[in-house]
């Protein structure tokens, strides 16, 4: 190559990086020189705060007994894009029913409970357990259904702890310190108010095992693990319906895939203790309040390079 | 040689911008200079402000040419302070007979149909029979016209898609079977009844009422409907059955899983004018259709069915009192009866609803009359059959009880 050529050449490059800086071509034309590039894409966990990167469902302001519509996501984060989750997709759609995971009732010992009656029990494709359709006054709202709960039944709900414990019936809400000990409950409330978040699945149920000094009770749950939680957490009293979801096999890959599962190979994993743990002694009580809660770390100051 | 090579020699790509990633997450010490500075009385200012500075810029509204959907909130036009509970023509009421019995306040008899009435319903004979079942196939079996049915699902195997049909649906039938069994009890009626009947079709009636300090508007569609020009006789005496208790939903209110809005328009409609002759709403025929669905679309009871057609009958006989003794009676000067049929263009089902007060507060007082049958089934299957059309189990009962309710007076 001649000096001539060469000095050509580079004057011909420098025009071409000239124009493309001056004249503003398109963008579609720096996106394709990206392309190639690496970028560092910050990627969620799965099942992080609950998230499982299986759908999106749009909720309303206003609680609806309408069925929701949702977005399934085939394990992507909808932020970045990217596959956060292996194995999900595809399946069939199924609306989502809004549970109204808080029970209201009266707060004073004196007054009543508030009584609700189920109007029907069906199943829902988006839970394990089956789910309750109840109305009190003017509203109308779901629940989880419990193993003997049918259309028809009262079912009473109340925040107030007497003196006594009360005599429960399957279906009905009380704080934890209004109940019994042995008392079997699901849909337990992590903290007072915070509306039920422990114990959702089909067949599960924890058992309220001592109290925890004078304002704590401990809760055993389906996991055998210990919870300390606060007397006034509320709690559905029963063991939640479709008891034979543990038991039943999916019965075959098709119906895996109808599931919303994608195909997968290398279920046995040796070392993530999936299939059992070693016999250690239990793990200690776990408390839950709302002073540990709040103190959560500050997030870093983050700095980037943009290239 | 590219030029790339020689630039990016000193740019180590990848391990460049990991370590920025890395490198960025520390977390900086917290020097406190921000409030030494402002001690000396030095101004800190954010660098961001004084590279990009904030410009402020005028707002502009701009009126487009298009119309607009006003918001549907407390600046639409038709925002009340006062809150209406609505029914319209794809609901239904989550506790079916029991709370339109409350909500309207009637004294339901369920599977029977007033003496009257019966009374009318005579053996036709051989040569009507058989042109009700030539409307039969005419209106279910031979019309040509084509439109796409809804998609059909199997609860038993979810993922399985049937193919999709072409067909006649349920309204199309229902308008033509109610058509051809009109003009039926037309020839066959005696002139002195003909005369005094007249057909409108799709006909709206809306109702606003007040129960119980709750403020309540019924909206009703009605594929047909039949006036006459002298109103239904009452049926039963306003004061009957005075004593007989309603139904208790306890622990929900009457007005459960109804409509709730702030947005709406209060307006009395009646399909005839006041000064017409064929004034008097005589029979409505409604059709049951697959948009007919809960709110929770949970499958739909027949119970609701039938609650469905006595929130309509009493909507077209409030609507008609209204018209007739005005918009503010309460108490009726004499009862408004109205009979209602109400079909899928398989199954009928007959209903009869005397309205004597439009008071309809509390449970106690004058109440209003309903009389029903449950559906029967005007034949077992009407089709194609392997291409070949078949009609099997024509029943005679419909069309009697049709012609009854025509010549009822």
């Amino acid at each position: 190559m001649s000096a001539g050529v060469l000095f050509r050449r580079v004057i011909l490059v420098g025009t071409q990086i000239l124009h493309s800086s001056v004249l503003k071509l398109p963008s579609g034309h720096s996106l394709q020189l990206g392309r190639s590039l690496w970028r560092h894409v910050e990627v969620p966990k799965p099942g992080v705060a609950g998230k499982s990167y299986r759908r999106i469902v749009h909720f309303p302001k206003e609680y609806t007994v309408k069925p929701l519509e949702v977005t399934n996501l085939a394990g992507r984060d909808p932020v970045t894009g990217r596959v956060v989750a292996k194995g999900i997709g595809g399946g069939i759609k199924h609306k989502y029913h809004w549970i109204a995971w808080k029970r209201d009732g009266p707060t004073d010992v004196g007054v009543k409970p508030k009584e609700e009656k189920v109007l029907e029990v069906f199943q829902d494709g988006c839970r394990t357990a089956f789910v309750a359709l109840v109305g009190t006054g003017r509203d109308l709202k779901y629940i989880l259904a419990t193993e003997n709960m049918k259309p028809g039944d009262v079912i009473r709900t109340s925040c107030a702890i007497p003196r006594n414990p009360v005599r429960p019936a399957e279906g009905d809400a009380y704080p934890l310190g209004a109940l019994p000990m042995g008392t079997q409950v699901h849909c337990v409330e992590k903290y007072p108010g915070a509306g039920g978040c422990l114990i959702h699945a089909a067949g599960t149920f924890g058992t309220l095992m001592r109290r925890d000094g004078n304002d704590r009770v401990i809760l055993r749950m389906p996991s055998k693990r210990e919870f300390s939680l606060h007397q006034n957490c509320m709690a559905t009293v029963g063991r939640l319906s479709n008891v034979i979801h543990g038991s039943t096999p999916i019965g075959s890959a098709q119906r895996n895939r109808e599931l919303g599962n994608r195909p997968r190979s290398g279920l046995w994993q040796r070392k993530t203790g999936r299939h059992g743990r070693k016999i250690r002694p239990p793990p200690p009580v776990r408390k839950f309040d709302h002073n540990t809660r709040s103190s959560q770390s500050v997030a870093p100051i983050r700095l980037s390079l943009n290239v | 040689m590219r030029l790339s090579q020689t630039l990016f020699k000193h740019h180590l790509g990848r391990m460049i911008k990991k370590h920025w990633v890395v490198q960025g997450l520390k977390r900086p010490t917290i020097m406190y200079s921000e409030q030494n500075l402002e001690q000396h009385g030095i101004r800190v200012v954010d660098a961001k402000d004084v590279v990009n500075p904030k410009i402020e810029r005028e707002w502009i509204n701009i009126e487009v040419p298009w119309k607009t959907e006003p918001k549907r909130n407390n600046t639409h036009p038709d925002w009340h302070d006062r809150i209406c509970l609505t029914f319209g023509d794809t609901e239904l009421l989550v506790e079916g007979t029991s709370q339109a019995q409350l909500l309207l306040k009637t004294i339901l008899f369920q599977n029977e149909l007033p003496e009257r009435i019966e009374n009318l319903a005579k053996d036709q004979s051989k040569e009507v029979n058989d042109l009700v079942v030539r409307a039969i196939r005419t209106s279910n079996i031979f019309d040509a016209h084509q439109e796409l049915l809804p998609k059909k699902k199997d609860p038993a195997r979810p993922a399985y898609v049937f193919p999709r049909e072409l067909g006649l649906t349920d309204l199309r039938k229902t308008n033509n079977l109610t058509q051809k069994f009109l003009r039926l009890c037309d020839l066959l009626s005696d002139s002195t009844v003909f005369k005094n009947r007249n057909i409108i079709h799709d006909s709206r009636v809306s109702v606003p009422f007040e129960k119980d300090e709750d403020l309540y508007q019924f909206t009703s569609k009605m594929e047909t409907m039949l006036t006459s020009t002298l109103p239904l006789q009452p049926l039963k005496s306003k004061n009957d059955l005075i004593d007989r208790e309603l139904p208790n939903m306890f622990p929900m209110h009457h007005s459960v899983g109804l409509n709730r809005s702030n947005i709406y328009q209060i307006q009395d409609l009646y399909p005839v004018d006041a000064k017409s002759n064929w004034l008097n709403a005589h029979t409505i025929f409604i059709c049951y259709d697959v948009d007919i669905k809960n709110v929770t679309e949970l499958p739909v009871t027949q119970d609701q069915i039938i609650s469905r057609a006595i929130v309509k009958a009493f909507a077209t006989a409030a609507s008609c009192a209204k018209q007739r003794f005005g918009t503010s009676v309460k108490e009726l000067p004499e009862p408004v009866t109205v009979q209602c049929v109400q079909s899928n263009g398989k199954w009928f089902q007959f209903l009869v609803y005397q309205l004597n007060t439009l008071n309809l507060d509390g449970t106690e007082g004058i109440r209003n009359f309903c009389w029903t049958t449950s559906q029967i089934d005007l034949f077992d299957e009407a089709g194609y059959n392997i291409g070949r059309p078949v009609l099997k189990g024509y029943n005679p009962e419909v069309f009697k009880k049709i012609y009854a309710f025509y010549n009822n007076s």
